[in-house]
């Protein structure tokens, strides 16, 4: 309709005045929704599931080559006659890591990210569907390699473990803070190097400490299994945490 | 996020739009001598009192906060 002469033809121009047209007014619709919200959703339907099957989901979190698939591989090895384990594997490309963690008969899928840089929500609940049928008591996720954007996606995991290697500095948690924010266990790894490196762990620990006033904190060596003991009991004693009635088979 | 803007609105319904983000300040909370102050990083400790660790108040979050559409 035309704002000047009221008449409803839709033409530019008549004879008598240019018409003109009113523009709407902004329309202003409210969102306020978190930008990760429909991640989160995802991660809330992955956690309910997880508690109602009593499936401990560890997200395992760290720069790349941290040692954390021979961490997990190790892990599974002591842990697998006592526990139904499964895994989910990210990365950006390869399936390296899930044939890694296959050799030791755990079923694993490969999430391949393309170019994301972390895994999301969906995905591991996608995974998941073709993993529940072997009724795992454990899930192993390892993230990309990746000390920033893991850390700003919940997966629906009962815990974030983050795994440094002493080959990377002492001061990586205050240099990527979110991360050691974010989790409730860090994994020291590869501590059978120490004596050839300057890595001053008290100043790491302190560091970490900084960053996050409540992370537990364990000195491990997968290659040599010193503190691998200490790990494996945290994680039964999670497990124990979540179905406080089940039975070790 | 800006970066990307452009070239995920570009083709779409949304060429040409705005983006407008607003950065509140960041605030941390002592819960030591009660007071809140601003912060630069996270791993802060209180500038009264020198408590750690400070609870973050704002500037963590990342929402949407609403569409204007003209």
């Amino acid at each position: 309709m035309c704002g000047v002469c009221g008449c409803g033809d839709d033409s530019q121009t008549t004879r008598k005045h240019v018409h003109v047209f009113a523009q709407p007014a902004p329309r202003v619709i409210q969102l306020e929704l978190d930008i990760l919200s429909k991640n989160n959703l995802f991660a809330a339907e992955n956690r309910r599931q997880f508690q109602e099957q009593a499936v401990l989901a560890l997200n395992l979190v760290s720069s790349p080559g941290s040692g954390k698939t021979t961490l997990l591989v190790e892990t599974i090895h002591s842990l697998q006659t006592d526990y139904a384990i499964a895994v989910i594997e990210g990365d950006q490309q390869t399936s390296f890591d899930a044939e890694r963690i296959r050799a030791t008969g755990v079923p694993a899928i490969q999430i391949n990210t393309g170019k994301g840089c972390h895994l999301e929500a969906d995905r591991i609940g996608q995974a998941w569907q073709n993993l529940q049928s072997c009724s795992p008591d454990m899930l192993f996720i390892e993230n990309v390699g990746n000390l920033v954007c893991p850390s700003g996606f919940d997966l629906g995991e009962a815990h974030k473990v983050v795994i440094l290697s002493v080959t990377e500095g002492e001061d990586k948690p205050l240099k990527y803070p979110d991360m050691f924010h974010a989790a409730d266990l860090m994994l020291l790894n590869k501590i059978d190097l120490l004596p050839y490196l300057d890595f001053d762990v008290e100043r790491c620990l302190a560091y970490a400490r900084q960053v996050n006033p409540a992370l537990q904190i364990l000195l491990v060596s997968a290659k040599t299994a010193e503190g691998m003991p200490a790990w494996l009991d945290w994680i039964k004693q999670q497990r124990l945490e979540l179905k406080p009635s089940v039975e070790v088979r | 996020m800006r970066f990307c803007f452009e070239s995920v609105v570009a083709g779409s319904i949304a060429e040409g739009a705005r983006l407008e983000i607003e950065q509140p300040e960041a605030l941390g909370w002592c819960s030591a001598c009660q007071q809140l102050m601003h912060i630069e990083q996270r791993f802060e400790v209180c500038a009264h009192c020198g408590h750690f660790p400070l609870e973050i108040r704002q500037g963590e979050q990342m929402r949407i906060k609403y569409l204007e559409v003209l």
